[in-house]
């Protein structure tokens, strides 16, 4: 996973010199990589001890393959994120950026329990933004098929009905994240972004 | 900021300058219609300090020239999104001095201030004039760009300008209601379309924008909200409008190479007004 982090290149610059970074939940390649994104943009890593709520810029990490998905955490996963926010509210700024797959936008048959799991983080993720509005932006992003045979995210089932015909990758996962972390990207809140190739836009077959 | 289950509104903060994302677009030719009105200037602006050729487009010749005279690596064009023939000579012109077309921005629109009343009463030639410009003519724009832009084979990026009222209705304007609706689903017909072109389409969903002609609506002459404001502002999380340059930093994102497997999606810039029920 390492090696792969450090093969992102080709990203986009953002401005976030000092903020604190920090994540919480599942660790997966996006996560990972975004972190080293954020870091490589002036972002510091809150180190382990100190708590999330903390941070500046927090990302909320959830299981993004839909056979490892696992309900257990969420609620707690949740429960961090709303805390870390209302702290960030309290300070005066920061983002919340909820790491989800499209199936918070769209279930996908055969992976009930995941599309559950995501469609109600999405909604927590909106409930939060709420909360924590005006000065904390919280928003989501659902990944499709990212990776090769969509090993860091989704099902390469999903890759039929993706009108750009190809897996997402790594770097294109972390932009998004990137974006959602641009401090002046600063309107945009309670929002759910899928970066998923186009799947959830409609039906991509021709008949 | 809650406060007896009401929000306070906020003011505009202070403008941060020079902290936007960084995207290199040197090398790559964008058509922005609608150039000359604020988000459309704010767009313009956006993708020329981040290094594309920039068309500015606008039915208003003298605004286009103004904006396009105040960016680096820009043209100012005369363009009418309702009359394809019009615009497919822009098209032709901008292929023709530039060599190809990446970008496509349908920023163009039009609304109804001043004729805001029930759809029982509306009047048709009013609904006629927005859905013609709003729906119509973005198609018609879309649809002189594309054959340009597929036969580069560079692939490309059109950004449609809709609106949260596309997404969630609001009363006494049904034409920009639907209009627009149709633009985000139009965007996604072109997501499943145009994609295997190496074409991605998405909108940006703005919701309530302030520009320097309507900061007065907004914030009064001492800078204060009137009680009718603040009860509309009471509905945004953020609780005010946006800057033109926060629905141009959403374009920029999508206009660039960094949103590559982003296709066929309808981002709300608004505030969180779209995001849930506020009591």
């Amino acid at each position: 996973m390492v090696d792969r982090v450090q093969n992102v290149t080709r990203l986009m610059e953002i401005d976030i010199e000092g903020w604190r970074v920090a994540a919480i939940g599942a660790e997966t390649t996006i996560c990972a990589a975004a972190l080293e994104a954020l870091r490589a943009n002036g972002g510091i890593e809150l180190n382990e001890e100190i708590s999330p709520t903390e941070a500046d810029i927090l990302l909320v990490s959830w299981n993004l393959v839909p056979e490892r998905s696992d309900g257990a955490e969420a609620d707690a996963l949740v429960a961090a994120a709303g805390k870390a926010a209302e702290a960030m509210s309290r300070r005066g700024k920061g983002a919340v950026i909820f790491l989800l797959t499209a199936a918070a936008a769209i279930p996908i048959r055969r992976h009930a329990e995941h599309s559950r799991l995501m469609s109600a983080a999405a909604a927590a993720m909106r409930c939060i933004s709420m909360e924590s509005a005006p000065h904390v932006r919280v928003n989501a992003l659902g990944f499709g098929c990212i990776g090769e045979s969509a090993s860091d995210s989704g099902d390469i089932s999903m890759l039929t009905h993706v009108p750009l015909a190809r897996t997402g990758k790594l770097d294109e996962a972390v932009d998004a994240v990137l974006f959602m972390a641009d401090p002046l990207n600063s309107y945009t809140t309670g929002q759910l972004l899928p970066v998923d190739g186009g799947w959830s836009a409609g039906y991509a077959r021709s008949f | 900021m809650c406060k007896n289950g009401r929000y306070d509104t906020v003011p505009l903060p202070k403008l941060r300058v020079g902290d936007g994302m960084k995207c290199d677009l040197n090398g790559q030719v964008a058509i922005v219609t609608g150039a000359a009105g604020a988000i459309g200037q704010a767009i313009a602006a956006r993708l020329a300090d981040n290094d594309a050729t920039v068309v500015v487009a606008d039915i208003d010749a003298e605004g286009a020239r103004s904006v396009a005279s105040r960016l680096r690596n820009a043209v100012a064009a005369t363009a009418d999104i309702t009359d394809m023939s019009s615009f497919a000579s822009t098209v032709e012109k901008t292929a023709s001095r530039f060599g190809r077309i990446d970008i496509l921005v349908n920023n163009a629109g039009i609304n109804s201030t001043d004729h805001r009343v029930c759809i029982d009463e509306f009047a048709p030639e009013v609904w006629d004039e927005i859905v013609r410009v709003d729906l119509d003519g973005l198609f018609k724009a879309t649809r002189a760009a594309l054959p340009a832009m597929v036969m580069s084979g560079n692939g490309g990026k059109v950004v449609n300008i809709a609106s949260v009222v596309g997404m969630a209705a609001m009363r006494l304007q049904s034409p920009f209601n639907a209009a627009k609706a149709g633009v985000i689903h139009l965007t996604r017909a072109m997501a499943l379309e145009l994609g295997p072109k190496g074409i991605l389409a998405n909108a940006v969903a703005p919701g309530s924008v302030i520009s320097e002609p309507t900061r007065r609506l907004f914030y009064g002459e001492d800078g204060a909200m009137s009680d009718r404001v603040r009860e509309f502002m009471a509905h945004i999380g953020m609780s005010r409008p946006a800057r033109p340059s926060e629905i141009a930093e959403a374009v920029l994102f999508l206009c660039s190479p960094h949103s590559s497997y982003i296709n066929g999606q309808v981002l709300a810039v608004d505030g969180g007004w779209s995001t849930g029920f506020r009591m």
